[in-house]
């Protein structure tokens, strides 16, 4: 089961939620964003050397923090190096091995985030209540469509309520709330459930994770 | 009505696409690119200029207006097509067609479908240094890179993962790839990438000749764009087996001469 998990707009929060939503499945978070990795850096083989051929993608899984992650290299030469044909692969063999990936996708519409797309089964699009990042949001949910990763569910990131998501995209909202527990859990690099286990936030990415496995075996 | 009239000439391994567009009231286009390969669109300060994206672009045309881009596919008759005409905005209502203009996303739903109509995410080469100071962090030393190229993990406990898992084998033909002709610092080169560019045509090229039923063949055919895909693909990878020849003949004179040169050092230290 491949999730990729989308925006459009940079900024409003995919990180954190792919990092949440991959603790909730107990999944493997692969850091896509080939030129503008956030997720935290681990030692090791990173994607960049899996893209360019020269890591198996299995081997460079790292399993020593909180949640598995497939770490994204932060250098330019890395990202240039890097052939995105290769991530769907990738992802497939990781998620052959692991049985579960999300994926953090780039902001844009670029081939990198495509590629994810092209390989997940499913995707989550990540937008905040800003005219601005909704209007990119759907763009993204455009390309999913485009590539067939049906649009499982639609975060509302630092809001209290969804509004009028779930019409607008077509699909189930969750709204997960600003708060400084995030924030403090994001600045860690660590999922929220291990720093606030009973902060709103933590029970709106498990209805999350709920949320989307239910869509995948109902699919 | 918006006119288009097009060009193309070849460059080397490029061709360079003109497009002439014509209307006698303000229109904005779409023009999208029909060739078998990726848009190298016109570049402003090392990005795409205003309007292009990786398959096209927009403008807006009153009277006569330019365009022209760059792409490493074979010239094509029409090698570019206008697939949108609205009004401007500002000239009245924009409609849901109008919204549904910008929404849009043209994307075939294959692998090379993916690379060749959106945009390549990768850094343009000018924005790399020659050579890759970051590359040195201390990240770095906790990678092991192996003879053939690879990296690997240094494990804490002291026991390196050994990367050739059983059942891996078809990882492991990766190994190695791209090592050939890296520089002696490791820094990817323009040589690595050409060559890896070629590995990946002849790769495509590859399955769709080892298909031997019609649904392995239309599959490998799919992967590739379609048939003018595979035709386009078939060209430029015998146009690399010359060059690759070209290449090889070269690269092995200039191996005898390199184990050959032999200046005399003594005598040059002693006259200096």
């Amino acid at each position: 089961m491949i999730v990729a998990v989308v925006g459009g707009k940079g900024g409003v929060g995919k990180s954190t939620v792919a990092l949440n939503l991959g603790a909730e499945l107990d999944a493997v978070v692969v850091d896509a964003d080939l030129g503008m990795a956030d997720l935290p850096e681990r030692t090791g083989p990173d994607l960049h050397d899996v893209l360019a051929g020269r890591a198996d993608p299995v081997e460079a899984v790292d399993e020593t923090g909180h949640v598995r992650l497939l770490p994204c290299g932060r250098t330019l030469a890395g990202a240039r190096a890097s052939d995105p044909t290769r991530l769907a692969d990738a992802l497939d063999a990781v998620a052959g091995e692991y049985g579960r990936a999300v994926v953090d996708c780039p902001a844009g519409l670029g081939s990198d985030a495509g590629a994810a797309l092209l390989a997940a089964d499913a995707c989550v699009v990540v937008t905040t209540g800003s005219e601005v990042a909704l209007a990119d949001a759907l763009r993204s949910r455009e390309l999913a469509r485009a590539l067939e990763a049906g649009l499982s569910r639609v975060v509302v990131n630092r809001a209290e309520e969804v509004g009028r998501a779930a019409e607008t995209f077509g699909a189930p909202a969750v709204a997960v709330p600003e708060s400084n527990a995030v924030a403090r859990a994001t600045a860690s690099g660590v999922p929220v459930r291990v720093s606030a286990p009973e902060a709103t936030a933590t029970e709106r990415f498990a209805e999350l994770a709920a949320g989307v496995q239910r869509s995948l075996s109902s699919a | 009505m918006v006119d288009l009239e097009t060009a193309t000439h070849r460059a080397g391994d490029v061709t360079l696409v003109e497009c002439r567009l014509e209307s006698d009231v303000p229109r904005r286009v779409r023009v999208v690119n029909r060739l078998a390969g990726p848009v190298w669109p016109p570049r402003r300060r090392g990005v795409p200029a205003a309007g292009w994206d990786g398959n096209g672009v927009r403008v807006t045309v009153e009277g006569r207006a330019g365009v022209g881009y760059a792409t490493p596919a074979p010239p094509a008759d029409p090698p570019a097509t206008i697939t949108a005409v609205e009004e401007p905005e500002g000239a009245g209502d924009r409609t849901d067609d109008a919204n549904a203009f910008d929404a849009a996303v043209e994307v075939t739903a294959t692998r090379a479908g993916v690379v060749r109509d959106l945009s390549d995410p990768r850094p343009p080469r000018d924005a790399i240094p020659g050579t890759h100071p970051g590359e040195a962090s201390s990240r770095q030393s906790a990678k092991v890179e192996l003879a053939d190229g690879r990296v690997r993990q240094s494990d804490p406990a002291g026991e390196e993962r050994q990367p050739d898992r059983p059942g891996r084998e078809a990882s492991r033909d990766h190994g190695g790839r791209g090592a050939a002709a890296s520089a002696p610092n490791g820094a990817v080169t323009p040589a690595d990438e050409w060559l890896s560019a070629v590995e990946r045509r002849i790769e495509l090229l590859e399955c769709v000749g080892a298909a031997t039923t019609l649904p392995d063949a239309t599959t490998a055919v799919d992967a590739v764009g379609g048939l003018e895909a595979v035709e386009s693909l078939a060209g430029t990878v015998a146009a690399d087996a010359d060059r690759l020849a070209r290449i090889a003949r070269r690269a092995e004179s200039l191996a005898g001469r390199a184990s050959t040169v032999e200046p005399d050092l003594e005598t040059l230290r002693q006259l200096a």
